[in-house]
C-alpha cells in the first residue's frame, strides 16, 4: 500500500543537486502509476521550487540546506520543499507571472507560474529571515481512466 | 550536458544534449554568446536532444534573444518536444523566438 508512505531528505542547496532531487521525487511518485506527462509535470514543478531555494533563498556566500518530503495518499503525491533562507516578504507578488527580483540575471519570473500550471495545488508559506515552505499536490488520474 | 554547433554560412545551429536548468545554463549562455559574437546572422537552438528544461531555459533564451538583437541577428528554436513546447507556450516566448522546421 502506498497510503501513508513517505520519504524525506535533506540536501545542500546547490545547482548540481537539482537533477538528482527532481529525478528522485519523480521516481518515488512512480508507485502511483503516473503517465509520463504527469511525471514530467512533477519534475518541472520540483525543479522550479529547488531553483528558487538555490537562487533566491540562499546566496553564494550563505548557502544552506533544502528539505524535501514526499507523502503519498491514494492517487495523490504531496511534495513539500523547505528552505531556511531569506524568506519572501510579499508572497502574492512573488507568485505573479514574470515577476522577478533578479532581472539582471536573466530570470524569467515564471517559476511559481509553472508550479501552479503543472500541479493541482501550490501553497507557499514564508517568513522573512526564517525561510520558505512550498507544498505542491499532484493527483495522478490519467492512467486510471 | 553537451553542447555543440554546426555552421552553414550565416546560419549557426546550436545543439544541446541533456538538461537545461540552473546548473547547466551558464555553460549554454557562454557557448551561445560566443556563437552570436562570431557573427552568425541566424542562430537556431535545436532542442531535439534536450531531456529536461525548466524556466531557467526561458530566461537563458530571452537573454540570447537580447544579445542577438544587439548583434543584428535573429534567434530561433527547432525540434521542440511536447514537454518544452508546453513551457514555451505558457511563457509566450514564441512571440520573440519563433519555432522553425
Amino acid at each position: 500500500m502506498n497510503n501513508g508512505n513517505y520519504f524525506e531528505m535533506k540536501i545542500k542547496a546547490e545547482t548540481c543537486n537539482e537533477s538528482f532531487i527532481r529525478s528522485t521525487v519523480a521516481a518515488f511518485c512512480v508507485a502511483l502509476d503516473p503517465t509520463l506527462e504527469e511525471l514530467n509535470d512533477v519534475k518541472t514543478a520540483v525543479s522550479e521550487a529547488i531553483t528558487n531555494c538555490v537562487v533566491h533563498a540562499y546566496s553564494r556566500e550563505n548557502s544552506g540546506e533544502i528539505t524535501v518530503k514526499v507523502s503519498l495518499s491514494g492517487k495523490t503525491a504531496i511534495i513539500e520543499i523547505r528552505d531556511s533562507g531569506c524568506g519572501i516578504s510579499d508572497v502574492e507578488t512573488a507568485m505573479k507571472p514574470f515577476y522577478t527580483t533578479k532581472p539582471e540575471e536573466e530570470r524569467s519570473g515564471m517559476g511559481f507560474t509553472l508550479m501552479q500550471t503543472f500541479m493541482d495545488g501550490v501553497t507557499v508559506k514564508s517568513e522573512v529571515g526564517r525561510g520558505t515552505t512550498v507544498v505542491m499536490e499532484k493527483t495522478f488520474v490519467k492512467n486510471a481512466k | 550536458m553537451e553542447i555543440w554547433q554546426k555552421r552553414d554560412g550565416d546560419v549557426a545551429v546550436i545543439y544541446v544534449k541533456g538538461d537545461i536548468d540552473e546548473h547547466t545554463a551558464p555553460e549554454i549562455r557562454a557557448f551561445a554568446d560566443r556563437v552570436i559574437g562570431e557573427g552568425a546572422k541566424d542562430v537556431v537552438f535545436c532542442l531535439r536532444y534536450v531531456d529536461f528544461m525548466d524556466s531557467t531555459g526561458i530566461g537563458m533564451l530571452l537573454g540570447r534573444f537580447k544579445n542577438c538583437k544587439k548583434s543584428n541577428s535573429r534567434l530561433f528554436v527547432k525540434d521542440v518536444n511536447d514537454r518544452i513546447d508546453k513551457i514555451f507556450k505558457i511563457s509566450g516566448i514564441y512571440q520573440v523566438v519563433p519555432k522553425v522546421n
